[in-house]
């Protein structure tokens, strides 16, 4: 089995740089599909099949907690579990955070050992 | 600005060196570049154009951060961080790039400077190209702090 997975940053660096840890981790990953937004995740993920999302929380048009937020209202997506990577990694965010549901969090910046172990448990756990 | 030896922030110490530290750890791990303290007295002005980039965070605390790089240095940067080409880049991706070292930078200093259980609100980072005459006004000011980076100068400035 191999899953796809959405990478949403407003940081065109920032999702290279996951993209790339994601497809060198030898995790069983299909496709790496790339939003700029949570507005363009929601599209994304109506559209296409995803079993993990990893979003940034501070973006333009719609930030990572509204596109949380909205995915939790939707019963087509509330099931799809999110992973924040952020640079705001206070203990007080991750509590809100945990409190809407996201599974885990990965604090910037990311390291590739990091990005594996996070995303193999999600998804060995049910994606 | 808020007062930054308000003791209610907790007790590491709020400096540049601590940013210092950082910026360091930072370049160190994620574009495997080496930063060191430099003496600004010793150090030509280098080549323009120069790119500045600002973020703010409220909270407990409120204040700013800049980093001013050369464009050379900008691109260096997300050369080692991506491993793109030279031929590849983009003004734009450059520009991104330093963004996100500024997000990153910010992010692990709030937590090293307050502690992890203050929360902030971060702001969406800038950035504008300068020229000389701005880089050496931005050098001279009172908030700077001057490093070497891969034999370039760096100027990081922190008000709080």
């Amino acid at each position: 089995m191999s899953y796809n997975v959405l990478v949403v940053d407003d940081s065109k660096t920032a999702r290279m740089m996951l993209a790339k840890m994601l497809r060198i981790s030898g995790l069983p990953i299909n496709e790496v599909f790339i939003a700029e937004n949570g507005s363009d995740a929601l599209s994304m993920l109506k559209e296409n099949w995803i079993d993990l999302v990893i979003t940034d929380l501070h973006m333009p048009v719609m930030t990572g907690v509204e596109m949380i937020e909205a995915m939790a209202k939707d019963g087509l997506l509330e099931s799809v579990p999110v992973v924040v990577v952020t640079s705001d990694s206070s203990q007080k965010r991750m509590d809100d955070l945990r409190g809407l549901g996201i599974r885990d969090y990965l604090c910037k910046p990311v390291r590739p050992e990091s990005v594996k172990a996070v995303v193999e448990e999600v998804l060995e756990t049910g994606a | 600005m808020s007062d930054p030896t308000n003791p209610s922030l907790g007790n590491n110490p709020i400096s540049s060196t601590t940013l210092e530290e950082i910026l360091s750890d930072v370049l160190q791990e994620q574009a495997f570049m080496f930063a060191e303290h430099g003496d600004d007295q010793e150090v030509d002005s280098p080549s323009a154009p120069f790119m500045h980039a600002r973020i703010q965070f409220n909270g407990p605390c409120s204040g700013r951060l800049g980093l001013v790089f050369t464009q050379n240095l900008c691109s260096e940067l997300i050369i080692n961080m991506l491993g793109m080409d030279s031929d590849d880049l983009e003004e734009e991706d450059i520009a991104d790039a330093f963004k996100e070292l500024l997000n990153v930078v910010c992010g692990k200093f709030l937590i090293a400077a307050f502690g992890p259980m203050l929360k902030f609100d971060l702001s969406i980072p800038t950035v504008e190209k300068i020229d000389l005459d701005q880089w050496l006004a931005q050098k001279s000011n009172q908030h700077t702090t001057v490093l070497m980076v891969e034999d370039e100068v760096v100027l990081f400035e922190l008000r709080l």
